[in-house]
């Protein structure tokens, strides 16, 4: 595993103009672990380029917000707010998995965690 | 004997008599030429009496006229008219020789002003450079904690922060631009989309711009890979956000400021309108005058200091860009037109990663795990890390990690985003 590649700059464009300001997730409060997948992708998303870009990275199948995080390099609160605004417009589904019914099972987390350790 | 005597005598008084005619004759030279040089010295008298008149006069008049008047002009930065010489003509006069001294203040007073306007600089640069360290470690920190930090209220709270920071750099790198300094950090190339959007970090009112979502298509480059050179990002997104901050701060709080992108003859425009009452004339003409100014003194800069238009103009000149602002009379608001020439423009690879879906359509169905997540494999990785969803990394450290990943999730935190960001990063 190599360590994580820490950002050797800022980027130009600031986490609260990519939300508009809201820090707070518009719809239920989702877990880093939720996943989502691309429900309608209409190409055009007058909400901003970064919700276009989730549209995109989920459109081949579910990811955790975590994982969105890792690839568009935002803070995963930022994404949270993001997909929320997605899911609200009903662009992405939310996977109910066995974490919603019955909490954590290990075997879940596990893969989890292995996922997000390839992550690095 | 007799006769000899007398002739002696008459021959010793000849020479006398010539003498004495001689005499006469010099003394009435002497008389008619002491008379003439009598005349000419009064003559003189007079002239020098005239000319010292007129030297005191000259000087009285740059004393009390010329030297306030020239003082007003060289330290007002007013258009003080500075009164000539009272002058009369005369070529070797009073008036030329006041002329070259005044020649010589003007000039020393130039002189000294220069010395004094380039060690002025230098401490500003410094101070300057001092605050600019502070600031980017500050933001920089702030930054860092928006990843690190994964609850909406401290969110909230960063955002003000960080947006503060924002403006706070565009402010310090405004005034670096001024005293002709370095820009500051060096962007690789970067999309126009980005660069407005950058821009529109910077100012106060950023919820009131619109950056429009439509891009011409221009030498082969569409939407997202219309780009900016490296050494004209930076300067680009200053001039912008001055841009935006002028026209959000000079029309209504409620006005939306639309941002556009425009194809036009050898480059790109960038528009900005604002839905403001428009540009008095007086202020239109400053407006003009700063963006034609290829060097700002610092006393121009005014207190306290109006620098956006002043910063804007330094820019253009020194990176090749064209910036007009205009308020026609037809049309309510101001409009700016940032001209960006081809030569600056590029072509910036999309960000693949973030742009194509991360995972493939099929691979969902046929690479579910036993709980039912998808696997998925990572193009741009290597074959250990295509593997490496469905490997069970060493179970030593499986063991502990899950415990605390276990843990984790059940108080809410925020360990696995703040490990896992800044990965897949494109620079």
């Amino acid at each position: 595993m190599s360590p994580p590649r820490r950002r050797d700059r800022e980027a130009l464009v600031r986490p609260y103009l990519i939300t508009g300001g809201r820090a707070h997730p518009s719809g239920r409060a989702l877990d880093l672990t939720a996943l989502v997948r691309t429900e309608r992708d209409t190409g055009y998303v007058e909400l901003g380029p970064e919700h276009g870009r989730v549209l995109r990275l989920c459109s081949g199948g579910a990811l955790s917000i975590a994982e969105i995080a890792a690839h568009l390099e935002l803070p995963a609160s930022v994404t949270r707010v993001i997909v929320s605004d997605l899911v609200d417009q009903g662009r992405l589904s939310t996977l109910s998995t066995e974490w919603d019914r019955h909490g954590p099972d290990r075997e879940l987390l596990q893969e989890v965690l292995d996922g997000l350790r390839t992550l690095r | 004997m007799t006769k000899q005597h007398s002739m002696n005598s008459s021959l010793r008084s000849g020479p006398a008599l010539v003498i004495r005619s001689a005499g006469m004759a010099g003394l009435t030279a002497l008389a008619v030429a002491g008379a003439v040089t009598v005349v000419r010295q009064r003559n003189r008298i007079t002239e020098l009496t005239k000319q010292l008149g007129e030297h005191e006069a000259e000087l009285e008049h740059l004393r009390t006229k010329r030297l306030p008047a020239l003082a007003e002009s060289m330290n007002g930065g007013t258009h003080t008219q500075v009164p000539g010489p009272l002058g009369g003509g005369n070529e070797h006069g009073a008036a030329e020789s006041v002329e070259s001294l005044v020649d010589g203040i003007e000039e020393v007073v130039r002189l000294t002003r220069e010395h004094v306007e380039q060690a002025s600089r230098r401490t500003l640069t410094g101070v300057l450079d001092t605050v600019r360290g502070l600031a980017a470690e500050q933001h920089m920190a702030v930054s860092e904690m928006q990843h690190r930090h994964d609850d909406a209220n401290v969110l909230a709270d960063l955002y003000t922060i960080d947006h503060a920071g924002s403006q706070l750099s565009r402010r310090l790198r405004g005034f670096a631009v001024l005293f002709g300094a370095w820009i500051g950090q060096q962007r690789s190339a970067t999309p126009v989309q980005e660069i407005l959007r950058g821009a529109q970090s910077q100012i106060r009112d950023y919820q009131r711009i619109t950056v429009s979502a439509h891009y011409p298509e221009i030498a082969g480059s569409s939407v997202e890979e219309l780009g900016v050179i490296t050494r004209v990002v930076e300067p680009l997104v200053l001039v912008i956000a001055e841009l935006l901050d002028n026209a959000a701060r000079y029309s209504p709080p409620y006005a939306q400021v639309a941002v556009g992108v425009q194809p036009a003859h050898n480059g790109v425009a960038i528009t900005i309108d604002d839905a403001g009452v428009g540009m008095p004339i007086e202020e239109q003409r400053r407006a003009e005058r700063l963006l034609s100014n290829e060097h700002v003194a610092l006393d121009e800069i005014g207190d306290p200091p109006r620098v956006g238009f002043a910063v804007v103009g330094l820019l253009a000149a020194r990176y090749g860009l064209r910036v007009s602002v205009d308020a026609p009379p037809s049309y309510g608001g101001v409009r700016a037109v940032v001209f960006v020439p081809n030569e600056s423009l590029t072509h910036v690879e999309r960000e693949q990663q973030a742009e194509e879906p991360a995972a493939a359509a099929g691979e969902v169905r046929q690479g579910t795990t036993s709980s039912g997540l998808p696997k998925r494999s990572r193009r741009d990785r290597d074959t250990t890390a295509k593997q490496a969803p469905a490997a069970v990394p060493e179970s030593s450290d499986s063991a502990t990690g899950l415990a605390a990943w276990q843990q984790a999730t059940e108080a809410n935190s925020t360990t696995a985003a703040g490990e896992n960001e800044g990965e897949d990063s494109h620079a």
